[in-house]
């Protein structure tokens, strides 16, 4: 089999990632509920995943650092959290559902207004659209880091830096960014930056979580068991419990600490080297295809190691199930969540066929893709036969 | 309880430093034993703090002053060091 279906979830991870989660599953007592050795050892494990992460994604501190499942929950956190009623947000067409559908969720249930900005057909941002939303005055920009359809990463320092200048806050999705490409929330001016664990971090599912600057107040958005401070009738307000509330998925976050410890040893760096060689080989390939379409990829500042495209007028999922069945070859078709970027790009109706590489892909892999892609598109549209 | 103030090795106390989360004392647990200092962790007095269940106890009471510095240079998140008296016997039979 041949993976490439890394945007949706990394299949490939270290060996030390599994190891950590069997370990923890034999080893771990419950996180922050006793002093015990078994508590002790997952509190450890847990606090060695936070200290990870915020070295990792530039966050102040570790306890700036707070775990959720995924991504989708990080994002709903910082949107349920810092969005009162009545204020308003920016967002862009590349976002994927897990911010707009909050944010949608805002506007028709607390009064909340949502402006979008474009995407044009080379998958770039729109600045200028860009610009008119902030001049509404929002409390929140909400905006991807890097497009989970096509890889396109767009130019978050100078984004952030005008809503801060437009008197917003600036929260980034890095679902597709985390671990994929030098990412430091200090650096690109980010307040809040949510990540998921189980894509370039290497984690197992089920890990994610947001890293929030020292600024930043996010109220709760599941109260419950902390841990500490029993007697209080209300969740703490002091991060991370602030934004944890019941038990967090320690062995997960065994597994997620053991996944940052690999990235931090290899660089982020060498990685997006390689995962970007690897994206513009197959897109060269693919190119010459009679038939392939490239959707974007060379509209925003650079690429996470994404290349989507079509075949003909053939239905993606069609292109897809062949390559599965004919060659044992996993990509993702469809509409990727991401249906604003889809209405942008023109491929509403065919959705489109997603190539994502990872650090564990070869050049070999990637010949053998290019090899397969024309085998079907020669099948499906009959050209080149 | 005695309140915070000059080590007593000969006594029988146990110094803790107390902290607010899970979070900062395991920065901190870790940031004594790296600089060398004999600590583990250990439940909170319950008559000093009732909120986080989790303190960092000292195995060697002459280390407190020092260790009070270090945390000091290093903004560690320890909200307290405290003394608790009876909470450890030296002379106890450690063997029965």
């Amino acid at each position: 089999m041949m993976y490439f279906d890394n945007a949706a979830t990394t299949l490939q991870k270290p060996p030390e990632v599994a190891e950590a989660v069997a370990h923890a599953l034999t080893s771990f007592g419950g996180v922050g509920r006793g002093v015990h050795p078994a508590s002790l050892a997952a509190g450890m494990a847990v606090y060695d995943a936070r200290a990870r992460v915020a070295e990792l994604l530039g966050a102040p501190s570790a306890a700036r650092v707070a775990f959720t499942l995924n991504v989708t929950m990080a994002l709903n956190t910082a949107i349920d959290g810092l969005l009162a009623p009545g204020e308003g947000a920016v967002t862009t067409a590349a976002s994927h559902n897990s911010v707009l559908r909050p944010l949608f969720r805002a506007r028709d249930e607390r009064g909340c207004w949502v402006e979008v900005a474009d995407i044009l057909p080379d998958a770039s941002l729109d600045f200028a659209s860009y610009e008119r939303a902030l001049a509404r005055g929002p409390k929140l920009v909400v905006a991807t880091h890097a497009s989970n359809l096509t890889g396109d990463v767009y130019d978050i320092a100078r984004m952030a830096r005008m809503a801060h200048e437009a008197g917003a806050l600036f929260a980034l999705d890095a679902a597709q960014s985390a671990g994929a490409t030098p990412v430091d929330m200090s650096v690109l001016g980010v307040d809040v930056l949510c990540f998921t664990g189980h894509k370039s971090l290497f984690g197992p599912q089920g890990t994610g979580g947001l890293c929030v600057a020292e600024s930043v107040d996010i109220l709760p958005f599941v109260e419950g068991g902390s841990g500490v401070h029993s007697y209080d009738e209300r969740h703490p307000r002091f991060m991370p419990e602030a934004l944890e509330a019941g038990t967090v998925n320690a062995h997960g976050l065994a597994g997620l600490a053991a996944g940052v410890a690999f990235l931090q040893d290899v660089g982020v760096g060498q990685v997006h080297a390689h995962v970007s060689r690897l994206a513009d080989a197959f897109e060269a390939g693919a190119r010459d295809i009679p038939g392939v379409r490239i959707l974007g990829g060379h509209g925003g500042m650079d690429r996470s190691g994404i290349v989507a495209l079509n075949v003909g007028d053939v239905d993606s999922a069609q292109v897809a199930d062949r390559l599965a069945q004919e060659f044992d070859i996993c990509v993702r078709a469809g509409a990727h969540c991401a249906p604003l970027m889809h209405t942008a790009l023109g491929t509403e109706e065919q959705g489109a066929v997603r190539f994502s590489f990872s650090w564990f892909n070869t050049e070999a892999e990637v010949e053998a893709a290019v090899r397969a892609l024309a085998s079907v598109a020669r099948e499906l549209t009959g050209a080149g036969a | 309880m005695m309140g915070a103030g000059a080590p007593d090795a000969a006594s029988n106390v146990q110094w803790y430093a107390l902290v607010d989360s899970a979070t900062e004392g395991f920065a901190a647990y870790q940031a004594l034993r790296a600089a060398g200092f004999d600590v583990r962790i250990a439940p909170a007095p319950r008559g000093v703090q009732a909120c986080c269940g989790m303190s960092i106890a000292f195995g060697d009471p002459a280390e407190v002053e020092a260790a009070r510095d270090v945390a000091a240079e290093r903004g560690l998140a320890i909200t307290e060091f405290v003394q608790v008296a009876g909470s450890r016997d030296a002379r106890r039979d450690r063997f029965c």
